[in-house]
């Protein structure tokens, strides 16, 4: 059991790790482009004044809205995960799937909208719910299929092994 | 009406419709003479025109969702001092039994094999960021196509293997995909050009690489730390607290992954 805990947890870390350097570059059409955009002077250098001032504010006016977040994102998946040991056993098996799948779906269409609305928590500083409430307006103002189209553009980059977008 | 800053089509396609952004790392300004004005509203929905060396909106400096930062730190008390008292009653157990221990585990290979999973992401990462900043516009085309042939060949594969359902499947796929690409295959410029903007931007900064790595050698840390500080606590623990242990490992796992984004899209 352990065993099999631990080899998850390796493929879960190989995919967090991924996904680490992918975040790095696929949010930034709407992130640090925002300063380097509008600023280029503040972000045009290693460690400019722009990240150095979006570091600090990420640690701490915004690390309640990213742990907000996060938390509805780990209850989920820790439910799904906690499902996928229930699959070890041999009862209601079909049900067991459906959920599993449905919980698959709710976490990653809220991993999705985080992603969003994490570039206003970033940009504007604005608290989790406003954020979550302006994506939506977003959405509803420009279209599902810009989103959708920015959807299938980040899964196509990383299809190889991050399934998170 | 609020919407977050945005590049007009214009600017991203070119004056003459096609994309022009010439350098990989130049400025899209410096490709229009420094004399173009974006139009765009700000949150509070007021017309901006701006120009190059405007500066972004100013953000409050205010505390939010402070709850949830407070619970977030609070939370390690709760689970160190279970894992405290969990060892100290397995020591106190096993004197009892007149010093039998608990089978212990060998982290030795485990402990390998994830230095050489992390090692092996680091370089995969590096070559997919560089591969990406090198052929941004056609890594795109390239996915797109890929994804509908990979479709096709599952279809393939299916009939000969004699696999009814995942021919089908692939050949849903495959019809699915074709219609798809034909779709969005006129926006692909577009979506290059968005990509290759921000390839630009990363390069303009590239200290954000160093925090994104950083942030992966905290993940790591975390992973070492839970697995050899409470792994023979979770061994022994029940089902609920096993839950809030799974709950607590992916939420610092989220955290720092969500920080890694707001970083990036902070100013």
């Amino acid at each position: 059991m352990y065993v099999v805990c631990f080899i998850c947890f390796l493929f879960e870390f190989v995919m967090d790790s991924r996904s680490h350097i992918h975040n790095t570059i696929l949010p930034c059409p709407s992130g640090v482009v925002g300063t380097w955009w509008f600023a280029p002077a503040e972000a045009s250098s290693f460690f400019s004044a722009a990240l150095q001032d979006s570091m600090v504010r990420a640690t701490t006016y915004s690390f309640g809205s990213i742990c907000f977040g996060a938390f509805v994102v780990a209850l989920v998946r820790a439910l799904r995960v906690t499902l996928q040991y229930a699959r070890q056993n041999d009862d209601a098996q079909f049900l067991v799937c459906i959920l599993e799948c449905i919980l698959r779906c709710i976490e990653d269409m809220i991993d999705y909208i985080n992603r969003w609305a994490y570039v206003y928590v970033g940009l504007y500083g604005m608290d989790y719910l406003t954020a979550g409430r302006e994506v939506i307006n977003l959405f509803q103002q420009k279209g599902w299929t810009v989103s959708m189209l920015c959807l299938r553009h980040f899964t196509i980059l990383t299809k190889n092994g991050d399934d998170r977008f | 009406m609020s919407t977050i800053p945005i590049v007009p089509a214009a600017v991203a396609e070119g004056p003459s419709g096609k994309n022009n952004i010439s350098s990989a790392n130049a400025h899209p300004y410096q490709n229009y003479n420094d004399t173009t004005v974006v139009e765009a509203e700000d949150f509070h929905g007021n017309l901006l025109q701006q120009q190059p060396g405007m500066q972004h909106e100013k953000q409050p400096n205010q505390l939010k969702d402070v709850f949830w930062a407070i619970l977030f730190l609070l939370h390690f008390i709760p689970l160190i001092l279970y894992a405290l008292f969990s060892s100290s009653s397995d020591e106190g157990q096993n004197n009892n039994n007149g010093g039998n221990s608990l089978p212990s585990i060998n982290v030795g290979p485990h402990l390998f094999w994830l230095s050489v999973v992390a090692l092996v992401s680091v370089g995969l990462s590096s070559l997919s960021l560089e591969g990406m900043m090198r052929h941004a516009d056609v890594l795109v085309k390239i996915s797109l196509v890929f994804s509908v042939l990979f479709s096709a060949l599952i279809a393939v594969f299916g009939i000969l293997s004699g696999n009814l359902l995942m021919s089908i499947l692939g050949a849903a796929s495959f019809a699915i995909g074709c219609c798809y690409a034909s779709m969005v295959w006129h926006r692909l410029p577009f979506a290059a050009a968005n990509l290759r903007t921000a390839l630009s931007a990363v390069r303009s900064n590239m200290g954000l690489v160093v925090v994104a790595y950083l942030f992966m050698v905290l993940a790591f840390g975390w992973s070492l730390l839970f697995f050899l500080g409470f792994g023979n606590s979770m061994q022994q623990a029940s089902y609920p607290v096993l839950f809030c242990w799974l709950v607590s490992y992916y939420w610092v796992h989220q955290v720092l992954q969500y920080t890694v984004h707001v970083v990036c899209a902070g100013k």
